[in-house]
Formats: structure tokens, sequence, C-alpha cells
């Protein structure tokens, strides 16, 4: 039996309620509304910066200084599995529980709510972040990132999620305390539990626990980014230990005037889409392997960043105009073709019954709508279902692909390598 | 008596019934024995059987037909055990059941023909195809050499196996491909492939009339395949700690400890996945709570073992000042499991993580699957063996064993951060 439901509490957090009486073990997750992209907040009249690495800071700082110790090895001690992650949207904390969730989400909500971390835990975490830093400074796909917002926008920064080592060293308290009362915030939350569980006796305990946290609140705003249309730099190049150059085109599309619910419907349209065009059946892609530009296949993909959708085309070649050419003509032809929608259609209904198989594939959309859309619901086949070729070309036809610059990240010569 | 070196399987196909699943999977597997020149022929066979084939020549054609098939997955993957080698092909499918009008048979007869009508002619594969593939096998290959990662795990392997058996990979046999051609990689193919007979195994919710589709499709001979069965090589300890420390102009810096068993036994292998798992998993971990939590001297580290190699390793990304400090808390790590009643405590505490996961496999549907697999062909161990075993594990010949693991090989790839040094 599946059942879902969802719900506010009184100032407090969205909850959203899923129950599988077929599973075996309950997840929760508690997602924060703070991420690597806030950097920028106003109150009453005075603006304030956060900063580089803030939101990844504090997941950390809460993790292992909580009021229960490290709350990792306090679940591990009952076999609770833990984790946080920071994204540039969100923090979440999620754990997976197979005896006593009850006592396990308490943990959680507390955790996040209460804080007891003091100075000397702040200069704890920054040690084991700057390690985390040290591993991904060779992950040569952040650095290109890092050039796509530089060539793309004029107000809106790269979400530097783990922040610079000097951003790392500037944290303190006083910062963190400000930034934890501002965003930590119970509004500010969203509690999804999914699994094998009693939903009347939950949402009891949530709301008790919730309504056991006293938290003042905190009048804040975001910062109204007033984003051009246009991109800043047509092209921007990094140099990297890499054995051939990697050239990408990111087109950036205005959504300002979508609703979410049409944005929703926009993510699968631009699969569609992009898949027809630069999949390993398309046409360009196998035109492209067969006069050797392209060795590997063509990546593509594309985010929601605040009012943009933002297309990533990419691909490991040396012969960059051709790519760059073909990728441009293609895209400026907007080709679409019925056949190919219609089959990508039933592709997604059969993704969407196949979701059951899995825990992480049925949630994980699901927290995607809800993060992304606005959307508390799982996609549904009906749904799916009632989109048509018509509405389809008409979507792809409206965007506007004028915008585009292209970052490249290019090989190191041998005398640099060897220097 | 019972030939333990021998795996014997039938020549009808394996029903493995999950009937919660949504899909179905045909995996065709066939054993063979372990040929350095196949190295490079199974990445180029796998590359080109299942983007190409004799009646969709094209990568184009080719994935279209699969993708108008609603095949939600088709892969060859190739494991080896010292001179046991097993090449599966599986091809996943939704449940007709499941989706409306859904054609089973065309599915599994393109699947079939994946296998058994390649793109060849005259007795050889399509040269353009070959050459096209051959390129992207070695720039794959390049590329992969130039992240950290990989890098060093290689440096690692061809420092800690004097034999070669581990390092006898495609990364330290670049020259063989330059060898390959289209006539060699069909020859290779039809030895392995179309003159073998592969052990077929149906996972989903199927009865037996899946096999009249297999029978119509497929031509077997009725006979038992029998397989020798030679999955160790374990790996001798040297008889001074071999220290190797490189320089490199990653940031990142690697440190790899690694222990051999002094005088190894089969059924040795059974212990070192307990000291692996004693020291590696979760947060829990020895490893974790010694090296990140207690001394804050890694972000992360693992433990991974070889059980037929007779091999145990301890990864940690570190600061590069702290690699002596880190091989000292391993090492003491280990001298610490020589005392009964602490390792007594540790057993205690993942045998109650496993009993949990136990119920947490429940929600994986694979799991069937997984576990058939490793009881049949006689690989790896699946929880509920791990469990019996630990829960009535006999300490003296456990205690004997760790006495026996040894401290072989330190391997450092020192980058160049510095958490102290700013601005890098």
């Amino acid at each position: 039996m599946k059942k879902k439901k969802i719900y506010k509490l009184k100032n407090g957090p969205q909850i959203v309620l899923y129950k599988d009486t077929s599973k075996h073990c309950t997840i929760a997750s508690l997602f924060v509304m703070f991420g690597g992209k806030n950097k920028k907040i106003k109150i009453g009249n005075k603006n304030y910066k956060i900063p580089d690495g803030m939101a990844h800071f504090l997941e950390h700082l809460l993790i292992e200084h909580s009021i229960y110790g490290n709350i990792l090895l306090e679940f591990e001690n009952k076999s609770t599995k833990s984790n946080g992650y920071t994204t540039k949207d969100t923090t979440e904390y999620v754990i997976n529980s197979v005896i006593d969730f009850e006592e396990d989400l308490v943990k959680l909500i507390h955790i996040v709510n209460l804080p007891s971390f003091n100075k000397k835990d702040v200069e704890e975490t920054k040690k084991a972040i700057k390690k985390e830093k040290m591993m991904s400074k060779d992950e040569n796909f952040e650095a290109l990132e890092k050039l796509d917002y530089q060539t793309l926008f004029s107000t809106i920064e790269y979400p530097n999620i783990l922040g610079e080592i000097n951003d790392i060293d500037h944290i303190d308290y006083s910062n963190i305390k400000f930034s934890y009362d501002t965003f930590y915030q119970k509004e500010n939350q969203i509690l999804i539990v999914a699994g094998n569980f009693n939903i009347g006796k939950i949402e009891k305990i949530i709301k008790n626990t919730y309504d056991s946290i006293k938290k003042e609140k905190k009048l804040y705003q975001l910062p109204r980014l007033e984003e051009p249309q246009k991109i800043v730099y047509q092209e921007k190049n990094i140099t990297r230990n890499v054995h051939m150059d990697y050239v990408r085109i990111n087109y950036k599309i205005d959504i300002k005037n979508i609703s979410d619910k049409d944005r929703l419907k926009l993510d699968f349209y631009l699969f569609y889409f992009l898949s027809y065009l630069f999949d390993s059946s398309s046409k360009t892609y196998n035109r492209l392997v067969k006069n050797k530009t392209c060795v590997y296949g063509i990546n593509y993909s594309y985010q929601k960043t605040e009012d943009f959708f933002i297309i990533k085309i990419g691909t490991t070649t040396n012969n960059h105009n051709e790519f760059i050419q073909n990728v441009k003509r293609v895209i400026e032809k907007k080709e679409t073709n019925q056949e190919d929608f219609e089959l990508r259609k039933r592709q997604t209904i059969i993704a969407i019954i196949l979701r059951e198989d899995s825990f992480s594939a049925t949630i994980t959309p699901f927290i995607q709508n809800i993060i992304s859309y606005n959307y508390y619901d799982m996609d549904k086949i009906e749904d799916i279902e009632n989109f048509t070729f018509d509405d389809y070309k008409n979507w792809i036809e409206f965007l506007d692909f004028n915008n585009y610059s292209i970052t490249k990240m290019l090989r190191e010569k041998e005398d640099e390598i060897n220097e | 008596m019972i030939n333990k070196n021998i795996v014997k399987f039938k020549s009808t196909p394996y029903l493995v019934k999950c009937k919660d699943s949504s899909t179905i999977d045909f995996l065709f597997i066939y054993p063979v024995k372990y040929n350095k020149k196949y190295l490079f022929y199974l990445s180029l066979m796998k590359q080109i059987l299942l983007t190409t084939s004799f009646d969709y020549q094209t990568e184009e054609k080719y994935k279209k037909r699969y993708q108008k098939l609603m095949i939600i997955d088709e892969s060859m993957y190739t494991k080896r055990l010292n001179n046991n080698l097993y090449i599966e092909f599986t091809l996943t499918v939704p449940n007709p059941n499941k989706i409306s009008n859904y054609n089973l048979e065309e599915a599994f007869s393109f699947f079939v023909k994946t296998i058994y009508n390649p793109n060849v002619a005259n007795s050889k594969f399509n040269e353009e195809v070959f050459e096209r593939e051959k390129c992207y096998l070695k720039e794959k290959n390049l590329y992969n050499m130039k992240n950290v990662y990989a890098k060093s795990y290689q440096s690692f392997l061809n420092i800690v196996d004097d034999n070669g058996i581990l390092k006898d990979n495609i990364y330290n046999n670049m020259d063989l491909i330059d060898t390959a051609t289209p006539e060699g990689l069909y020859e290779v193919y039809h030895h392995l492939i179309q003159e073998n007979n592969p052990i077929i195994i149906v996972y989903g919710n199927v009865d037996k009339k899946i096999n009249n589709l297999i029978t119509k499709y497929v031509h077997r001979n009725n006979k038992r395949i029998m397989v020798k069965k030679d999955y160790y090589h374990f790996l001798k300890p040297y008889e001074k700690v071999r220290v190797v420390e490189e320089k490199s102009k990653y940031n990142q810096s690697i440190l790899y400890v690694a222990y051999k068993i002094k005088k190894i036994k089969r059924e040795d292998q059974l212990y070192i996945v307990l000291i692996k798992n004693i020291l590696g998993v979760g947060a829990n971990s020895l490893i974790f709570k010694t090296l990140r939590v207690e001394n804050g001297l890694v972000y992360s580290a693992k433990t991974w073992c070889n059980i037929y190699a007779g091999l145990l390793v301890v990864e940690a990304y570190i600061d590069k000042k702290s690699k002596k400090k880190v091989i000292s808390k391993v090492e003491n790590i280990i001298n610490r499991l020589k005392d009964k009643k602490f390792l007594k405590t540790q057993i205690e505490r993942i045998l109650k993580d496993m009993k949990l996961d136990l119920i947490r496999e429940q929600d994986n549907k694979r799991k069937h699957l997984v576990d058939f697999l490793s009881e049949k062909f006689d690989y790896g161990y699946n929880l509920e063996t791990l469990i019996d075993f630990y829960s009535n594990m006999d300490f003296e010949l456990l205690i004997d064993f760790i006495k026996r693991l040894k401290l072989d090989t330190i391997y450092f790839l020192e980058g160049e951060f510095d958490e102290k040094e700013k601005n890098i």
C-alpha cells in the first residue's frame, strides 16, 4: 500500500510523508533552503555578505558537533545510515533506519534545530573542510563549471560550495551564528519521510518535536537579481592536466515568465529535444564520430539556475570549431520529430513504472520536483500521457537559443606539465 | 567425492524468480580460460558488439532500434579471477505484465543477434567500426590515466605485485592495442563466444514458459558446462617492506598501506573480508574513527581487499605532511586487533550492522540475482554466509590470521597541496 500526505506545520516546515508498506527501511531527509548560491541577504535596510562555503561549513559543524556529539558516529552505533549534502540550493541531512526510526527522526530534527557548536568546534571543522577542498582541486570539471558561470552571468555568482582556503579561514563563530539564525529557521525547512511507518504517529512526533524547539523569527530578504538575458563573455578558456581538450557550449534560456508547472514540463521536453539531437542514435553524434571530431560521446545536460535553464553541450575534441558549428546549427534549426517524441514519451512512462523497484529511484525525482519546481507530487503517468507533439514543438520553438557562451578546458602543453 | 575445483552448470537456463521485479534480466555468461591477448580484444568486442550488428551496421541504426525496443540496459562485463574469465552479456527489459503491448520476443531476438550476428564479413569485423573503436579505446585509456585516482591505483598495483597478476591489465599493455586487427578480433570472438556454450540465467517474474523463447533463438548443445576453477593467485609477501614515494603535480596526496598474508591458505579469505569490514565500512569503522574523527589526519579513507590475491589495503587521501602519522596509526590498529577482547567488540559491532543490512537488502530487488551468481560461480560471499561465519568465530584461528598479516607495501603519491599554505 502506498499513501502520501503533504502539509505545512504552523510556523514550521513543509512536511512530506510517503508511506510504502512494502519497504523494510525508512528514510528521512531534512532539507534546509540554504546552499552554495546564497551569498547575499538583506535584513531591514542592511545588506550582508555570506562567505563562500558557509552552507557546507554549517552542514559539517551541525553533524560533527551536535548535541549528541558526532552524529554520524551516534547513528552508526545503532546501524542507522546517515549523511549530509550541500548543493547550490539546499543543505540536506538524511537518515536511513531499520529500527527505532521515531527515535532517529527526533535526533535528526534536533541536530538541525538545536545547535551546540562552539568556537573550538569551528576551528576543528576548518581542518576537515580544507582536506575536502584539497580533494576537489583535482576535479577538472569543477574549474570548468566556474568558468561557465563567469561567461553566462553578470549578477549570479558561481556557487562555490566548498569555498576557497581563504574563505574557510575567514569563517568564524559570529558569521556562522548569523547565517545559522537566518537560514535555519523552521519555515525554511522541508522534511520528507518515506518508507514503512505509521503516518499518524510520525505526524505527532514531528509536531511535538518542532513545537518544543523555540526559535526567534528573523525576517530577511534574498536579493532580487536583475540578471539580463545576455551573456557576459562569448568565450573563456582554462588550461588543465587533461589528455585532450574539452569544449562546451552553454545556452542561457530565460524562463522568467514561465510557471513552475510549465517549467517541470519543459524539463521533460528539453530532455527529449537534446536526446534527439545528441544521443548515440542522433545524426549529429554519428556525423561527428565519423569525421573524427568526437572520440567520446557528446555530453548534454541542463539545469535550472534561478530564472534560467542552462543547457550544456560538450565533448572531448581537438577540432573545436567543427564541434561548435555543428551544435549551433542543429540547435538553431530546432528540429523535432514526432516518432522520436512518442518513443521518448513511452520511455518516460516505462521509467516511472520501473521506479517502483528502487526506493531511491522513487524518492529522488520526487524531491527534485519539490526543490526545483515547487511541485509537491511525484511524476504521474497520466501527466506524461497528456504530452502532445504539438505542445512540445511549440515549446521548443518558443525557446530562445540566441544567448550562449563557449568554455574550453585546454590540455597543458608538455613543457608546462614537466616544469 | 565432490571436486571443489570444478564448478558445474546445467545446460538449460536457470530461472531465478523475483515476483516483485518490474524487469526481466537475461544473462549469458561465457566461461573462458584467461589469455593475455584477450585484454584489448575483449574491450574492443564490447565496444563493437554493443553499438552495431550485422542487421544494424551503424551506431545510429543500432541505437534507434534499441530505443524502439524499449531496452532498459544491454551490457557486456568481464570478470577475471586469476586464470578464469567470465564474459557476461546482460539484457534488461521491462516485464511485459507491467507494460502494455510490450514485445519481449523482439527485444530478446535483438539481444541474441547482438551477441551472435555481429558486424562481420569474410571472417573479420567491419574495418571502419573497428578502427574507430580502437582509437576510442586508446584515447579513453590515456584520458583515464590523467585522473589522480586511476594513476595512483595503477602505480600501486605495479609496486605491490611482482608477479604481474594484478598489473596485467590494459593500462600496462598499451602496446598490445596496436597489434589488434579486425581478423584477430573475429578469431577471438569466434572462439570465446560462437564456439562456446553460455550459462543462461533469467531473472525476474518469469516461469518455465520463458524457456520456449530461449530455445527458439539460442542453439546450444546439451552438454553440462564444467569450469575448472583457478581463481587464486596469492601474492607472496616481500622480505622487506617495500616503500615507494613519488611526487606529482596533483593537489591530492594519496597513501596506500598494503598488507599481505604469510603462509596464506584459501580459508583465510573469510578472515580478510572480516578485517576489511572491521577496518573500513562506514563512519563507525576503525579507520575512519581513528584517522579522521580522533586525529583529523584525513578527509576520507577506505579499506579494500582482494581475496584472490591475498591483499588488504588501506587507501587514504591525506595532506602531504600526515603520511608518517597515518602509517603509524594504521599499524597500531592492526596490532590492537590481536587483543581478543577488543577484537570481540569489533566483531559484535559489525555483526549488528550486517544483520540490519540484511533487512535493508530486502528492499533491493536485485539481491537474489547477486546472491545466486556468487553462490553458483563460487565467488564472493553473501551477507547470510558472513553473518553465520562471524557468529561462530574461532578466535584462536582469527588471531593466528591477524599475526600472519604482514605490512608489505607503502606507496605514497605526494601532491602539492598543503593546508597551511594559503592561496594554492
